[in-house]
């Protein structure tokens, strides 16, 4: 295992040009580092809003693409810039979170529970900063809410309510049916008021549920749906991310007659003939709504629930054209009832046992 | 069983320790100078690039501590890949048994009510032993049935990552009531101490630095790690010079999930201070890489591990400039393609010398010889 060298110059001038040749790259990195100045204060200046995404970054068609269309918002209604940092891993969340205040953030938007811990984290070393914090409470030791985060929770089971009416009153088989992509408290919040919309709308419908186990694989995604479409359901709920995109190709290759419930934001064009609407959370809006309140001077922390009454949750309406009247009105209804209290949606499986449906 | 002629080459390199460093500092070069191109398709020149990515890095003293935060886990993991190649065991499972060393770290930390002083030395040995469990039945496969451990082991990190999702999913056995997929935090008393106060370096690093030690001590010192390498170069030699091949396997690939599951035990212990579901973005094959950048060697290990930490934490760095971070699996992808590439180019380098140093010689011992010569290389 030894080999024949015996000219050792010539090895010795490859390292040599190796080293040169790294050397200059860090030479120059170093020249760098007089000309891009970024960091350092701009308190007091116009307005930094910042966005910290979770390890799926960007182009994620969910959490992380709707903060910075929220941070984006804030810039054009707010004044200010808006500047996105992504995080490649757990394990850069909170240098990430620390590059954000240091550049002088007038917030800092973190999209994920899967940040909680960072950003109270960061968030108690530096007191004078303001974060947003969507999908999770950030909270102390004894487990008191930190007064410098907004802690967005979505009252997600009340969008999911609309849209089980809806499902409830479309479906022709009464076989429904819900993809969904890890059983996390939200997505569970999601699927009870689901559960609770189909109930009260047709009570003799059911609800077949699978989840992916992750938020990304989209062909395990549409084996899930098409084994829906083939149990004999006709439409499948998706709160499924990235996975969901298999659920629209499912629907997509069953043609028209089958349809599909979507997450977050109206994604119609994913499967037009398909559409059926989508139980939406205004992730910018809330963004906008704190950071708003930032530009104000009256910025809170604490948990903040959104729901229907403060218009932070619905369904997608691009839709309804296609719907019947009867519908539309059984939706405006409970509505109604849920934003004024009337109808209690359950979020849990638990509160679910114990719904009875009631007129809205 | 497969042999890998790859790893035979880098084997032989480890025992030259200029031209190690050289092909080393090679690649780095040959991968980052490859980048160039393309950072400039992304609208902007490498000088601000890498002056963006060393500043965040390695530019003060918190880009520093986080490049060793980065690092640390990639370290443990580069070693425990490092030491199956070693016995001639590809370890893909180490990702898996990082997985549960983490997993089993946490139990403890979380479930048991232990004093302080031995609640911490409980869960870290606990995690290293998870990950040697995990390794158990893919290295008792391997030595008696001869079932590859390439397949094997990556069967394991499904299963590794299916039970992670399983215990801290709603009514899981790990699952924390606050936090979704993670687990309650683990008692202070099973915590990895913080080493400074403003920085995230734990002393999950030191256990990195002594396993580098001992690493290197036990493969180049120890009769053990004589035979070990021994079976890894030829088993048959091996088992007639009276090596127990089957206990030298089995012994590789648990010592190899200990460390990966010391590498989990350590991120969850000192870093995060609670079990995170996603808490590995992959260091486990990252690990692969880096064994293989690093030759095998502790030493390389570390210098291979050090330079992915650089990547990993000069991101934050690069997207301050408005670069945006893909730039970095861009060059951490090339780096690994060069690696892979490297045996051929070296190659190719000592078959051109052989050549020239031929026909310096005289014309009659050309090209036969050299091509042998080459061929020779890649054995």
């Amino acid at each position: 295992m030894t080999y024949p060298i015996r000219r050792r110059y010539r090895r010795r001038t490859a390292i040599l040009l190796f080293s040169l040749f790294t050397l200059s790259a860090c030479g120059g990195g170093e020249s760098g580092n007089g000309t891009a100045g970024n960091g350092g204060s701009t308190a007091g200046g116009p307005h930094l809003w910042s966005l910290v995404t979770d390890a799926n970054g960007l182009g994620d068609q969910g959490f992380n693409d709707l903060g910075k269309q929220g941070v984006e918002e804030s810039a054009e209604s707010l004044g200010g810039k808006a500047s996105v940092i992504q995080s490649g891993s757990q394990s850069q969340f909170v240098p990430n979170l620390q590059q954000a205040v240091a550049s002088g953030s007038t917030t800092v938007t973190a999209v994920g529970f899967a940040l909680a811990d960072a950003v109270t984290q960061v968030a108690k070393a530096h007191p004078n900063s303001r974060f947003i914090l969507v999908d999770a409470v950030a909270v102390d030791a004894a487990g008191k809410s930190l007064p410098n985060v907004a802690g967005i929770r979505f009252r997600e089971h009340e969008a999911a309510f609309l849209a089980g009416i809806i499902a409830g009153k479309t479906t022709k088989t009464n076989k429904l049916g819900f993809v969904g992509g890890v059983e996390l408290p939200s997505v569970v919040r999601f699927l009870t008021g689901f559960q609770a919309g189909v109930k009260q709308a047709n009570p003799s419908a059911s609800v077949r549920t699978a989840y992916l186990g992750n938020f990304n694989d989209s062909a395990k995604g549409k084996g899930l749906a098409t084994a829906h479409f083939d149990a004999g359901a006709d439409i499948v709920f998706e709160v499924a991310g990235g996975g969901g995109l298999g659920v629209y190709d499912a629907a997509k290759t069953r043609g028209p007659g089958v349809w599909v419930v979507g997450t977050d934001t109206c994604k119609q064009r994913l499967a037009p003939d398909n559409y059926l609407t989508a139980a939406t959370k205004d992730v910018p809006g809330a963004v906008l709504r704190q950071n708003q309140a930032a530009a104000d001077g009256k910025f809170t922390g604490g948990e903040i629930s959104l729901g229907l009454a403060e218009k932070a949750v619905g369904v997608c309406e691009e839709t309804f054209a296609g719907l019947p009247a009867e519908v539309k009105d059984l939706v405006e209804k409970a509505k109604e009832a849920v934003g004024s209290g009337k109808i209690t949606v359950p979020s849990t499986p638990d509160e679910l046992s114990r719904f009875t449906p009631t007129a809205p | 069983m497969i042999r890998l002629p790859a790893i035979k080459i880098q084997q032989g390199l480890s025992s030259r320790p200029f031209l190690s460093a050289g092909s080393f500092l090679g690649t780095l070069a040959l991968a980052l100078a490859a980048a160039v191109p393309l950072i400039y398709l992304a609208g902007t020149d490498p000088v601000t690039a890498y002056g963006a990515l060393l500043r965040g890095s390695v530019g003060d003293q918190y880009a520093l501590s986080e490049t060793v935060v980065q690092a640390t886990p990639l370290l443990v993991g580069g070693l425990a890949v490092a030491l199956a190649f070693h016995a001639g065991l590809f370890n893909i499972g180490v990702e898996g048994q990082l997985v549960v060393g983490g997993l089993a770290a946490a139990a403890v930390g979380v479930n048991l009510d232990l004093p302080a002083a031995v609640h911490l030395p409980v869960a870290v040995l606990t995690g290293a032993a998870a990950g040697a469990a995990w390794a158990a039945i893919p290295a008792v496969l391997k030595a008696w049935r001869g079932v590859h451990e390439v397949v094997t082991t990556i069967m394991f990190n499904y299963l590794a990552f299916g039970l992670s999702r399983h215990l801290v999913a709603p009514g899981g056995g790990l699952a924390s009531a606050t936090q979704p997929s993670a687990s309650d935090p683990v008692a202070d008393g099973a915590r990895l101490p913080a080493l400074t106060e403003t920085t995230r370096i734990h002393s999950g690093v030191l256990l990195a630095v002594a396993a580098v030690i001992a690493v290197g001590w036990f493969l180049y010192r120890t009769p053990a790690g004589f035979k070990l390498r021994m079976v890894g170069a030829n088993p048959t030699t091996a088992s007639f010079h009276g090596v127990g091949v089957r206990r030298v396997q089995i012994g590789a690939l648990m010592g190899s999930g200990a460390l990966a599951g010391l590498a989990g035990a350590s991120e969850i212990l000192g870093l995060y201070g609670r079990y995170l579901d996603s808490f590995s973005p992959g260091y486990g094959f990252q690990a692969i890489a880096i064994a293989l950048m690093g030759m095998l060697t502790p030493l390389g290990v570390l210098a291979a591990a050090a330079f992915f930490g650089m990547l990993a934490a000069g991101s934050v760095g690069l997207q301050s400039v408005g670069i945006s971070r893909e730039l970095i699996n861009v060059v951490s992808g090339l780096v690994v393609g060069f690696v892979a590439a490297q045996p051929a180019l070296i190659g190719a380098y000592l078959r051109r010398r052989r050549k020239r140093q031929a026909s310096g010689q005289g014309e009659d011992a050309s090209a036969a010889p050299a091509d042998v010569d080459a061929r020779s290389a890649h054995v």
